[in-house]
This record gives structure tokens, sequence and C-alpha cells, in this order.
């Protein structure tokens, strides 16, 4: 098993626990990343509003350097995930769009071929490797925690695009491999409010507050995502959420890597405990 | 164009990337043993946004 790896934006400039856990995880199961160079942004869906055309051009440049690799990209923002695998299927499926983008392209030396496919890290877990695999690799399973998955809009959505790519509880079954158990609660497959930042921020707010309250009421005592946004909209978001709305939330959030790092043996270091907003201590039970 | 929004494709003019690294993060990810930064592909990046005229509809906001 071998990918080219897209890190995208966020998770080196902001979240490096995330970039070290995959970087520990992933080559446990047998899979070779190859770090992609000379990216561009995916772009995500702002740019894709802004204008479409540049959208598909940025993405396609992207999935260019993996057809020069010769392999399939893997992903772990949903953004990324989104932006690229749209494009890919978007120009696999219409030749005009993807003459007009790789006229485009030609200003850069770089062709659109059609030729790989792009994946999330769980649909390398679930599909590549698999889940007896996955939990066959836990020696120090979460008992009994109790987790709400948040797997993301672009994890699952739009549909049309996912029907057939993953079951929507693919999350959660990885989830359930470490040990932990997954609990449901309501509006889960709602989206975080993190695209609402910097448009409407009040609305935003309300939007993760709804999930965080259902989330609670779900008894939930960690969150547990892979999408590098929802991360930070429910880790750092429930700290101005407790001041504007003078409520209790101190549930625990977790990229699904660093869950899984943990439950294969592995502490995370004092500094990435640290960078977590929302403290990790409930949960860690010595693994620190 | 909603402020987040023209933030976004202001930086993505300009470095290639909508989230770039501050300088504490760069240096967080030396002490850590990784890379300083993941390398852009900026110029290709500006070149594309000139040929699709999205830079000229960024300058213009």
């Amino acid at each position: 098993m071998k990918y080219g790896l897209y890190w995208g934006c966020l998770i080196p400039a902001r979240e490096l626990s995330y970039e070290v856990s995959v970087n520990k995880v992933m080559p446990a199961f047998g899979v070779e990343l190859v770090k992609m160079e000379d990216t561009n942004c995916c772009a995500p869906f702002g740019i894709q509003s802004l204008d479409y055309t540049s959208w598909l051009a940025l993405a396609a440049r992207n999935l260019c350097i993996g057809e020069e690799m010769g392999i399939d990209i893997m992903t772990l923002c949903n953004d990324c995930y989104e932006s690229l695998l749209m494009v890919n299927t978007t120009l696999k499926a219409h030749p005009e769009v993807r003459n007009q983008v790789n006229e485009i392209l030609a200003e850069v030396g770089k062709e659109y071929k059609g030729k790989i496919d792009v994946k999330n890290m769980i649909d390398v877990l679930y599909d590549d490797v698999g889940v007896k695999k996955v939990k066959d690799a836990v020696e120090n399973p979460f008992t009994g925690l109790k987790v709400a998955t948040q797997p993301g809009c672009h994890l699952t959505k739009p549909k049309r695009i996912h029907f057939g790519v993953r079951e929507f509880d693919a999350l959660d079954e990885l989830v359930m491999a470490t040990g932990a158990d997954t609990i449901s609660y309501e509006r889960r497959e709602m989206c975080c409010g993190g695209p609402l930042r910097g448009i409407n921020d009040e609305l935003a707010r309300d939007v993760a507050r709804i999930k965080l309250v259902n989330m609670k009421n779900a008894g939930a005592e960690c969150i547990v995502t892979v999408c590098p946004f929802c991360f930070v909209e429910f880790d750092l978001g429930q700290l101005e959420i407790r001041r504007h709305f003078k409520e209790e939330y101190t549930i625990p959030v977790l990229h699904f890597a660093e869950l899984l790092r943990m439950a294969m043996g592995m502490k995370l270091d004092d500094w990435e405990i640290k960078s977590h907003r929302t403290p990790l201590a409930p949960i860690l039970n010595g693994r620190s | 164009m909603p402020d987040g929004f023209a933030a976004q494709a202001k930086n993505l003019v300009e470095t290639g990337r909508v989230v770039t690294p501050t300088g504490s993060m760069v240096r967080k990810r030396e002490q850590i043993g990784l890379s300083k930064e993941h390398s852009t592909a900026t110029e290709d990046v500006q070149k594309i946004l000139k040929k699709t005229g999205f830079s000229k509809l960024i300058s213009s906001k």
C-alpha cells in the first residue's frame, strides 16, 4: 500500500499532533506514505464559490503531481478530500471540462490525465488495512470510553459522489476497534459550523453549540474527528461557547489518528497534550 | 465578498496556501523534528490564478 500524501494547508500550519500521529500510525499498518512535494492549496469550498474554474485548476494541479508520482493520493483534511475527489470525479466524467482545465495547466507545464484515485485516511484504514488489523494492533484499549464521532461534512457528502465509496459508519467502526463505544446523538450529520467562520461568526457558534449540547446530552466523554476544521471548532470552540453562553462544556477532542496512536500503546508528548485547548486529562488515564 | 473568503483568497494569491504557519509554529515544527515548512508552488498558483482571472477578481474587491 503506497500513497502520495497530501498534507494540505491547515494541518502543517496548526495541528502538528495530527501530523505526528499520522506519521507514527500509518506505517505500522504497512502503509507507505510518500510526501507530495510542491503542492498548492486544495482549494477549499470558499475558493470554489468565488471562482469555479480556479478551483478546478488548482485541485487538478495537485492531481497532476499524484499522476507524475504514479500513485493514488491520500488526504487527511475533509476540505482537501472534497476538492481533490470532486475535481477528479468531474474531470474524469467531462472531457470538455478537462480540456478547459488542461489549457490553464499548460501555463505551468502540467496536464491532467485522469489516471489516479483520491482517498481519505479513513478509506485507507477501512478498505485497505481493514478493521480487524486495526483492532489487532490495539494494545491499550479505550475500553468503555463514550465517543461522539464527528465525521465532518465532506467525508460523506455530497452523497452522489460518496455513494458506494464507503459506509457512513466507517469512522465509528474504526473508533470501536480501539475499544471505545460510539454513541448516537441528534444531528450527527450536521456541519460543525466551522465553514461559517469569517462569514457569520454568531451563526457558526450557534451551530457548534447545538452539536455540543446534543453530544453532551448523549453522554459523550470524548469527541473524535478526522477533519482539522471540525477539530478547531470543537476544541477551541468549546472555550468560546463556554464564555459566551455561560454553559459548561469540557469534552476532550481528538483526531482519530491520535486516538488510534494511543490505543496502539504510543503516548502523546507533553506538547501535544498542551496543544489541545480543551484538556485531555479526563481520558488519558496514564497515556501521557 | 465575506471577509473570511476575502482573507482566504488574498492568502492564496500571495502564498499559494489559504492557511500559512506562523513564525512560532515554524519554530515548533523544527523543535519537534518536522520539516520547517511544506513546500508550496506559489509561482505556479499565481500563474494559474492570473490565467483564470481570479487575481484580478480579488484585487478589484
